[in-house]
C-alpha cells in the first residue's frame, strides 16, 4: 500500500518537540499516543484500533505529530547514520593528521620519516650565504635550525625566494644525501609589515 | 496595489496584483536590501581607498599583498555563510516540516561566489608570491571541497526533481559543509603547508600596518553587507515568483 508522506526527509523525531500540537489534542488523545502504534483515538475515544488503521489515518495529514511512535526504526536509522558518520569523520581526521604532511623538515627527512616516499617535499629556511650557482641551476641549503640538507634546483627561482626565508622544494633525495628539486615554492608568513625605516 | 517599480528589477515576474501583509514585508526587504547595498558600497570604497592608497607596501611582497583586501573578506564570507545557511535551513525546516529549498536557493549562490572569489584571488596571489597558482595543501584542498559542496547544493536545488532522497542529500550536504568549515579554519594550524597563517583571528591579527588592518576590517564588513543584499534580493525574488508564477 502506498502512503505518501509530505514531511519529506525532515527527522520525524523533532516532531515530538513541537508544542502547537498539544492545544489541538485532548488529554485522552495525548495519552493514546503513548501507546506504540496508535496515533489518534477513534470516534469512540477508543485507543485499541489496529495499527494499520491508525497509520492510514495519520498518513495524508501534515498536522499529525505522533508519527515517531509509529516509525521508531526511522529514528534509529538516523541515529545509526549520525554515529557512523561521526566515527568515519574522526577516523579520517586522525589518519589524515598523521599521514598527510605537505612537507617534511630537514630534521624529519634525516630521521627517515620520508623514507617511504620516492618523491616528497622538503621545507625549511634557506640558510644565509648558502645560495650559489650550480651546474644546471642553483644550489642552496635548507635548514630547520637542527638539521640541514643541500638542495640542487634546476629552474627559475620564485620572486619571493630569498636567503633567510622559507622555501618548499619538491623532489627526491639522491644517494649522496643531496636533494634534487624539480619544483620550488616560496612560502611566506602572515607578516605584511612595511620595511623598517 | 504595489507599484512594480518597487520590486527588485531583476525579478522574473510580471507586475503582481498582490495585497495584504506581504506587501509590507516585501517593501521592508527591498528597503533593507537597498540599505545594505549602500553600506556595502560605502564601506568598500573607503576600505579600498585606505588599503590601496594610504597603507604602505610590505617588506616581503611589496604591493602584491594588497590582494588580501579581496581575498580575506571573500574567504571569511564563504566560511561564514555555510553554517549560517545550515542554521537558517534548520529552523525554517522545523517550521515548514520539509526541506527549505528556497533558503538554499537564496544563500548558496552567494556562498559559491565568495568561495570562487577566494580561490581565484588566491591563485592570482600565489603565482607571483609562491611561484605556483595551486598546491594540494590542506587549506586549498578543503576550500575546493567547500566550493563543490556549495555547487552541489545549487545543482540539487535547481536541477534535481523534488523527492525524499533529494531532501536527504540536502541535509547531508549541509551537515558535511558545517563540519568542514572549522576544519578549513584550523587547517593552517593542524597541517602546516604552503598557505600562510590566519590574517584575522580572535587572538589577534597578522602583523600589518594599522591602516591596512582597518582597511581589511572595512572590506570584511562591506562583503558581509553585500552578501546580505544579495541574499535578501534573491529570497525576495524567489518568494514573489513562487506566489505569483508567470502565466
Amino acid at each position: 500500500m502506498a502512503m505518501s508522506r509530505h514531511r519529506s526527509g525532515f527527522p520525524e523525531v523533532l516532531n515530538r518537540v513541537s508544542l502547537h500540537a498539544l492545544d489541538s489534542i485532548s488529554i485522552h488523545g495525548w495519552t493514546c499516543s503513548l501507546c506504540l502504534g496508535h496515533t489518534e483515538p477513534d470516534a469512540n475515544g477508543d485507543c485499541s484500533g489496529s495499527r494499520n488503521a491508525a497509520l492510514e489515518a495519520a498518513a495524508p495529514t501534515v498536522q499529525n505529530q505522533k508519527e515517531f511512535t509509529a516509525q521508531p526504526m526511522k529514528y534509529l536509522k538516523l541515529a545509526a547514520i549520525l554515529f557512523l558518520g561521526g566515527g568515519i569523520f574522526f577516523l579520517t581526521a586522525s589518519t589524515l593528521r598523521q599521514a598527510t604532511t605537505f612537507y617534511y623538515s630537514p630534521g624529519e627527512v634525516l630521521d627517515g620519516k620520508a623514507a617511504s616516499k620516492a618523491n616528497f617535499r622538503l621545507g625549511g629556511r634557506v640558510r644565509d650565504g648558502s645560495l650559489r650557482r650550480a651546474e644546471a641551476g642553483w644550489q642552496f641549503i635548507l635548514t630547520d635550525d637542527q638539521a640541514e640538507i643541500t638542495v640542487n634546483y634546476t629552474g627559475e627561482l620564485p620572486d619571493l625566494f630569498g636567503q633567510g626565508r622559507v622555501a618548499i622544494a619538491n623532489g627526491s633525495l639522491n644517494d649522496e644525501g643531496i636533494f634534487l628539486a624539480t619544483e620550488l615554492l616560496a612560502r611566506h608568513d602572515e607578516n605584511y609589515l612595511p620595511p623598517e625605516r | 496595489m504595489l507599484p512594480a517599480s518597487s520590486l527588485p528589477f531583476f525579478c522574473a515576474t510580471h507586475s503582481p496584483p498582490f495585497a495584504g501583509s506581504n506587501v509590507r514585508m516585501m517593501l521592508t526587504m527591498t528597503t533593507l536590501a537597498k540599505g545594505f547595498l549602500l553600506t556595502a558600497l560605502l564601506l568598500g570604497v573607503v576600505g579600498l581607498y585606505l588599503g590601496l592608497w594610504r597603507a604602505p607596501a610590505s617588506a616581503q611582497q611589496g604591493g602584491l599583498y594588497r590582494i588580501l583586501l579581496v581575498h580575506v573578506p571573500a574567504s571569511w564570507m564563504s566560511l561564514f555563510l555555510y553554517p549560517a545557511l545550515t542554521a537558517w535551513a534548520f529552523f525554517t525546516g522545523m517550521r515548514l516540516r520539509s526541506f527549505p529549498w528556497r533558503t538554499i536557493q537564496a544563500v548558496a549562490p552567494t556562498g559559491a561566489l565568495m568561495t570562487l572569489l577566494s580561490l581565484a584571488t588566491g591563485m592570482l596571489w600565489g603565482i607571483p608570491a609562491w611561484g605556483s597558482a595551486w598546491a594540494w595543501d590542506a587549506r586549498l584542498t578543503s576550500v575546493l571541497i567547500l566550493l563543490l559542496l556549495y555547487t552541489s547544493l545549487m545543482v540539487l536545488a535547481w536541477l534535481v526533481d523534488s523527492s525524499p532522497s533529494r531532501d536527504g542529500a540536502g541535509w547531508i550536504l549541509l551537515l558535511l559543509g558545517t563540519i568542514l568549515v572549522p576544519v578549513i579554519y584550523f587547517s593552517v594550524l593542524w597541517w602546516p603547508g604552503l598557505h600562510q597563517g590566519a590574517s584575522l583571528s580572535w587572538g589577534g591579527s597578522a602583523l600589518m600596518h594599522p591602516c591596512m588592518l582597518n582597511a581589511l576590517l572595512l572590506m570584511c564588513l562591506s562583503f558581509f553587507a553585500y552578501s546580505l543584499t544579495a541574499i535578501l534580493l534573491r529570497w525576495q525574488c524567489l518568494a514573489t515568483e513562487a506566489d505569483f508564477p508567470k502565466s
